[in-house]
């Protein structure tokens, strides 16, 4: 990874966590659900960086090991949030490949 | 000054890095894994205001260390994007925790965005072009004295080592002669001298760039721990931490903010000065109560408490909190008085216009209490 990209990917977290402590009116066509908004938020620096979508799917892949782990052990919510992550990454990652196909073609 | 001022560098840089990342990665982990929160996060504990003062703190810092001229900033259409982003979000973190009026909102986040803009790119500049060379040279330069010293050194020691099994001889023999000579015994002596001497100041730098980061790290988390259990306490009792505004005038609404001031149940809960009990509250809640200021306060400070019954049991004891000031002006100080309104050019009159501009920055604006005297 690029240094320069790094830099400025945490600059750019750093706003965003600021950002989402102080108002989330701005989100609220997100139905306010904390890790949806994170996603939502990470969004434009994966598509900024960009995010393959094969690593998108290993990143699905690692949530959803997760989320097996912790609803073996019976923490729900945080499974639940762990479910909403694999989900949305797995969702990238299909709308990616198809922007692929169709730049293919 | 060159020495001490890269040391500072070093030091906000290693410290904004730490910084940056656990409030990232506390942020990622409290969403997400709700139910596994350590029992006192220190970044997630922490308030707004307080975030944002160590936000400036830092920004300012690296603004001032990272000021250069950027000849021609090179930037892909995607960069802007993020920077325009990260410039809206914070400018639009700082003016929520300011509270400033609803007029002002749209040009202020306007501009804070657009200086953050500059600075960001200022501040990727620092980081990527990090550069000690002063510390560097003077590295260098003592790592070449010292191998020279370490190399001599060495040849010394061979040297002794040469003769040894000779001396061993004539001890054996039982020669009374000086086996060492004084020579070589000194030039022993000055060459470690010469290698610790320049150890130690490579080691000097390094040990206080180490002691200054884990001591001021360590200074700040043991301030904010202190402060936290100050707060936790504060949280716990009757206390009014706040008046806001402290100079008001007659028939203006002032908000007390505080903890514990329960729900006003019968006439027994009220609000004290020493001219008697404040009627017109408009609002009373558990931690903000807002009250009109009532004709029959003296002008001037006068203090303002609250007292509580313990319980619903008319024979409870009252509880009282803290006093906080609060400052009448005289209402002549904002409203036109008989004698202006009696002058032939009343509306322009220069004093009526003074106490125009007055009331706009006390009561419309609402930053009288940085203004007065």
């Amino acid at each position: 990874m690029n240094k320069k990209k790094l830099i400025i990917s945490t600059i750019y977290l750093v706003s965003v966590f600021l950002f989402l402590r102080t108002d989330l009116s701005f989100l609220k066509f997100l139905n306010s659900d904390p890790s949806t908004i994170l996603f939502f938020s990470l969004l434009p620096l994966m598509i900024w960086l960009p995010v393959n979508s094969n690593r998108a799917i290993i990143g699905a892949i690692f949530f959803m090991i997760l989320t097996a782990i912790f609803n073996l052990s019976k923490f729900e919510k945080t499974s639940e949030n762990l479910v909403i992550q694999s989900f949305f990454f797995f969702a990238y990652a299909v709308f990616i490949s198809i922007k692929e196909l169709i730049k293919e073609k | 000054m060159k020495f001490i001022q890269e040391i500072f560098k070093i030091v906000i840089f290693i410290i904004s890095i730490l910084f940056s990342g656990y409030f990232i990665l506390g942020t990622i982990y409290s969403t997400i894994f709700i139910e596994l929160q350590f029992k006192e996060q220190i970044v997630s504990s922490m308030t707004n205001y307080e975030l944002m003062l160590m936000l400036f703190g830092i920004l300012g810092v690296l603004g001032i260390l990272g000021f250069k001229k950027i000849i021609k900033p090179i930037l892909s259409k995607g960069e802007i994007i993020i920077y325009l982003f990260s410039s809206y979000f914070l400018s639009y973190f700082i003016i929520k925790n300011f509270q400033f009026s609803g007029r002002l909102f749209i040009i202020l986040i306007l501009s804070i965005s657009a200086i953050l803009f500059f600075l960001l790119l200022r501040i990727t500049d620092f980081f990527y072009n990090f550069s000690v060379l002063y510390l560097k040279e003077l590295i260098l330069k003592e790592k070449i004295k010292l191998s020279q010293s370490i190399s001599k050194f060495v040849s010394y020691f061979i040297n002794i080592f040469v003769k040894l099994p000779k001396m061993v001889i004539e001890i054996i023999q039982g020669s009374k002669k000086i086996i060492f000579d004084k020579e070589s015994i000194i030039k022993i002596l000055s060459y470690s001298l010469r290698l610790i001497i320049s150890m130690t100041f490579s080691l000097v730098i390094v040990l206080s760039v180490i002691f200054l980061t884990i001591g001021l790290t360590g200074l700040i988390i043991f301030k904010i721990d202190q402060y936290f259990d100050y707060q936790n306490q504060l949280r716990k009792s009757f206390v009014i931490t706040k008046i806001n505004p402290k100079n008001s005038t007659y028939a203006q609404e002032v908000v007390l903010q505080g903890y514990n001031f329960g729900w006003r149940l019968n006439n027994r809960s009220l609000l004290m000065t020493k001219d008697g009990a404040i009627n017109d509250i408009k609002l009373w809640t558990d931690n903000e109560i807002r009250f009109i200021v009532p004709l029959h306060l003296r002008e001037g400070k006068s203090f303002v408490w609250l007292e509580k019954p313990e319980n619903d049991n008319n024979y409870s004891i009252v509880l009282k909190s803290n006093q906080v000031f609060l400052n009448i002006i005289s209402r002549w100080e904002f409203y036109p008085s008989q004698l202006n309104y009696d002058s032939s050019l009343y509306p322009i009159q220069n004093e009526n216009l003074l106490k125009r501009i007055k009331r706009f920055l006390f009561f419309k604006l609402k930053v009288g209490d940085w203004l007065s005297y």
